[in-house]
């Protein structure tokens, strides 16, 4: 047996060439596995990132009610924001920011076009406190947003021609579902790494908000950023139980349960990468068949020498099995380190996305770049895989090498 | 001593629907320490007959008798048993294992039937290969040596074990007249020095002449069983 063992690993020197080609074909496509799983992992990130510091915050206080309905902005189930609810929220440990939000539909008016958006009342400088939006204005700042300014993104600005100073109308329905406008000027214009802020949101001062929809100090929701340093989960449980003693009927929402399209995206996701994983294994099935059967073929007389000799079949199965577990281990090796190297690549400087059209339509909040991120399970997983699928898909050829009949292996030969 | 016995051997293959005979029914009986020959026109039967006694293929009829055990009837995995216990083989193409020393490939014989010591076979491995006139080329591979060297390798490696029998089936067709001589010159010392029992085929008269007992085979049967004179 350690004679097989000893032979298997002296054979992985013999065709040299093919033996080479056969760990870069193992590794180049196991290497595609692991960009494309780094890619997947850092799009997953980013979406999260991106709607909780531009969508969410990490966490949401709303009613019940308008929680399941929130999708169609009703104007109905507010809550109160008041000293009460503030005092609650400012007390719990682990809160470091809170921002008050009027959100409803809106057709948005430039004189000439009409589209409808989303209005977003906001405190400026609450919102600062909870969400990154301030960081990428283009023009003006989140300062500018008071008396009847609105800020706008880009991608709205182009599509209705709208500049700083430039006046809008926003058509919108009140609570009791009357007809009103507001009147504003744009103050700011921002690019934000994402989409929908870009796209379909008119940012405008609460006050303003609250009067036009005639709702008093009602909001929609209030979004909380919390300290990465405390377990979301015990903020959530912490505030709960404030509402109850308070006996406030607004509920606590992890920024998970608004992010249900990017989580259904991860899912999709992982059968995705079950996809790529199983081309990636049929790959390395069939380099590793297609080598030995190879080699039994060249090493027949060989084989019919050993079995002349006595060597047992399982015995010559062993030579050829641990040769291909030699390829495995050595595909492995190289699939990591080339997978070391594009995913460093993919981590410091990023894959453009913006090539390859406007990823949002998919529901995918990133617009620039999306860089990779770090998993050493992947790679661990390649490995043991790789050499498992050497192991394993070398067997059939093996037991087929290994069964020649020996006076057919040295004579007809 | 009879080592070996065969009553009516025969062989038939089937090329098809044409069955090929290629032995007819051939009787023999060899004792230990002899040195044979078996000579005869191509496709007369030698490698076929060969191949019955080296257990490497079974008759289609007839029984074969080595050590007394009958072995004509055993299973794949008994016959490698046999083989790997019992029998040399010396072919025409050395086959050695190119990735293995010229010691490697002796000591490869040896480690598959697993009886001594590392000490030991090192010992009967660097012994071997001088007796053939390897000493110093140990640890060369089958590439950095000639034909008649690597032959000689082959014989070392089919003795090694010590088997009682050494089956050669054209062992000097691949090597020039002079490195034919010497490895049947090898051979002929051996099976004086040890008394192993040697059954090989030959094309060629002055090889033939080493042997000691001369078998023609022609068309499937013994034509003539000749020993040699004293
Ligand atoms: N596998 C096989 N299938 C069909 N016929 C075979 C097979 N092996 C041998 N034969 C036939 O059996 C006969 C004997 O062949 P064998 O190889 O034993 O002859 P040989 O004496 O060794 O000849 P040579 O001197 O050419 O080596 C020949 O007619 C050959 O064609
Ligand atoms: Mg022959």
């Amino acid at each position: 047996m350690f004679f097989s063992i000893y032979l298997g690993l002296k054979n992985l020197l013999r065709q040299k060439r093919r033996n080479i080609i056969t760990i870069l074909v193992i590794a180049f496509s196991f290497l595609g596995y692991l960009f494309a799983e780094s890619l997947m992992n850092g799009m997953e990130e980013m979406s999260f990132e991106s709607i909780q510091n531009f969508e969410t915050g990490n966490i949401q206080i709303a009613e019940p009610d308008y929680w399941e309905e929130r999708d169609e902005l009703p104007i109905k189930g507010l809550v109160a924001w008041n000293e009460e609810l503030e005092g609650i929220i400012g007390q719990t440990d682990g809160v470091i920011g809170v921002s008050p939000e009027l959100k409803f539909p809106a057709n948005l008016n430039n004189g000439i076009d009409e589209m409808s958006i989303i209005g977003l009342g906001i405190n400026p400088k609450k919102y600062n406190e909870v969400f990154q939006t301030g960081e990428y204005f283009i023009e003006g700042s989140l300062g500018t947003l008071n008396d009847n300014k609105a800020v706008i993104g880009t991608v709205l600005a182009e599509l209705m021609d709208l500049k700083k100073d430039d006046h809008i109308i926003l058509l919108i329905r009140t609570k009791e579902d009357t007809f009103n406008t507001i009147d504003l000027e744009v103050g700011g214009i921002i690019r934000t790494p994402n989409p929908m802020l870009n796209s379909r949101i008119v940012l405008m001062p609460l006050d303003i908000a609250q009067r036009s929809l005639n709702v008093g100090d009602m909001v929609s929701m209030v979004s909380l950023k919390t300290s990465p340093a405390m377990p979301e989960k015990s903020i959530i449980k912490s505030l709960e139980d404030s509402f109850r003693v308070k006996k406030l009927s607004s509920q606590v929402y992890s920024w998970r349960e608004s992010a249900a399209d990017v989580i259904t995206l991860s899912t999709a996701k992982k059968g995705g990468a079950g996809a790529i994983l199983s081309v990636v294994l049929l790959i390395g099935i069939v380099g590793i068949v297609n080598n030995i059967i190879l080699s039994g073929i060249e090493r027949t007389a060989e084989i019919g020498m050993m079995k002349a000799l006595g060597m047992r079949e399982w015995e010559i199965v062993l030579v050829f099995m641990v040769e291909a577990a030699g390829i495995g281990v050595l595909g492995g090796l190289a699939s990591c380190l080339l997978g070391y190297l594009s995913v460093l690549w993919l981590v410091s400087s990023g894959f453009n996305v913006a090539n390859f059209g406007d990823w949002s339509q998919y529901g995918i909040p990133i617009v620039d770049r999306i860089y990779g991120v770090w998993n050493c399970q992947a790679f661990l997983y390649i490995f043991v895989s790789s050499v498992a699928v050497a192991v394993l898909s070398s067997i059939w050829p093996s037991y087929w090498a290994a069964r020649k009949d020996p006076v057919e292996a040295i004579y007809r030969h | 001593m009879t080592l070996l016995e065969l009553k009516q051997i025969k062989k038939t293959y089937l090329q098809g629907k044409m069955e090929v005979p290629a032995l007819r029914g051939v009787d023999l009986i060899v004792d230990k320490g002899e040195f044979i020959t078996i000579f005869g026109p191509s496709g007369s039967g030698k490698t076929t007959l060969l191949n019955m006694i080296g257990c490497l293929d079974t008759p289609t009829d007839g029984e074969i008798y080595l050590n007394g055990n009958r072995i004509s009837a055993l299973s794949k995995k008994e016959l490698a048993l046999i083989r790997r216990n019992n029998i040399g083989f010396i072919f025409q193409s050395h086959n050695l294992i190119p990735v293995l020393t010229a010691y490697e490939n002796v000591e490869f014989a040896l480690l598959l039937i697993g009886r001594l010591s590392e000490g030991e076979t090192r010992e009967r491995v660097f012994k071997m290969l001088a007796k053939v006139g390897l000493k110093g080329k140990e640890n060369r591979k089958p590439g950095e040596l000639s034909g008649g060297e690597n032959q000689r390798v082959a014989i070392a490696r089919a003795l090694i074990k010590e088997p009682k029998l050494i089956l050669a089936d054209e062992p000097t067709a691949n090597l020039d007249s002079e490195n034919a001589l010497d490895v049947i010159k090898i051979m002929t010392m051996m099976n004086m020095e040890l008394g192993n029992t040697f059954i090989f085929s030959t094309h060629d008269p002055q090889i033939r002449e080493y042997a000691r007992r001369y078998i023609n085979l022609r068309d499937g049967l013994i034509f003539s069983d000749k020993k040699k004179e004293q």
